[in-house]
């Protein structure tokens, strides 16, 4: 079992945080929560909506977006044009007004909006293999964020950041919520991270929920500190 | 001072279980491979 019976309450305006050794079932949990893999049982409310047998594509047009493990960004587009490709809301109309006004200019308020939050003004037209690793996964989380969403799922944005990098990103990320109205929803294995931007934290280990709670009540859950460091998990490095 | 005023939760999620190989069918999996032809 890859995830088992888990609940969770992502408050608007709030960032979430979860956390666990490695194979404890974080990416499948977001990848169920995002449709790329279909529950064996459990209800998903989006919004007040029922979410849980939406496609992908559904589940993003309704505000929920995520990010990926490892940043794939289109190589031979620059920053800007990968944002641009991410915000086109495609559909049978839009295909066929294409074919009749090719030249049609994209909607860029959103790519606008997701190069300002990301900061990303100073590589817009850099290519992906001409910045900085810490760059390329704020691409990634622009990349997210240019359909304006509500939530936004980040798989492990901090993996590989140095130091300085993830500080950035961690400013970044508690100002989506504070400043800009988007949701966060984290899974990092970078614990300073996670528990400096984290208003509320889960824990899972082996698919279960293990803690749940501030990030003062997950420090010193002895739980939190058998599935880190106890006998089971020792010399994972997490 | 009021009470704040409960809010739904954005996301609300209940009994999530997800068992490994629980992947949607990919769109492309009933799709055959490209035949290579022999152009002599």
């Amino acid at each position: 079992m890859a995830v088992s019976d888990v609940d969770l309450q992502v408050a608007e305006g709030s960032v979430y945080g979860l956390i666990g050794p490695n194979g404890a079932g974080k990416t499948s949990m977001v990848d169920a929560l995002t449709g790329y893999t279909k529950p064996a049982a459990g209800r998903i409310m989006f919004d007040g909506r029922d979410i849980g047998r939406l496609r992908p594509y559904r589940r993003a047009r309704l505000g929920l977006a995520r990010t990926f493990q490892s940043v794939e960004l289109f190589g031979d587009l620059t920053v800007e044009e990968n944002l641009l490709v991410a915000s086109e809301h495609v559909t049978v109309a839009s295909a066929l007004r294409d074919l009749v006004l090719p030249h049609r200019p994209p909607d860029r308020v959103g790519v606008d909006w997701a190069i300002s939050v990301c900061g990303l003004e100073d590589v817009v037209n850099r290519y992906p293999s001409e910045i900085s690793l810490g760059k390329r996964k704020l691409v990634g989380i622009g990349r997210a964020l240019a359909r304006q969403p509500q939530l936004v799922l980040l798989d492990e944005p901090a993996a590989g950041l140095d130091t300085d990098e993830s500080l950035e990103l961690g400013g970044r990320l508690r100002a989506l919520p504070q400043e800009h109205g988007v949701t966060v929803f984290l899974i990092d294995h970078d614990m300073g991270l996670v528990l400096s931007v984290c208003d509320q934290l889960m824990v899972l280990d082996f698919g279960r929920q293990i803690a749940a709670g501030t990030p003062a009540q997950i420090r010193d859950d002895p739980r939190v500190i058998e599935a880190y460091l106890g006998g089971h998990h020792a010399g994972t490095g997490h | 001072m009021t009470a704040p005023t409960a809010r739904q939760p954005l996301l609300d999620v209940v009994g999530l279980r997800v068992t490994y190989g629980g992947s949607w069918p990919s769109p492309t999996s009933t799709c055959r491979s490209p035949r290579v032809v022999s152009m002599g």
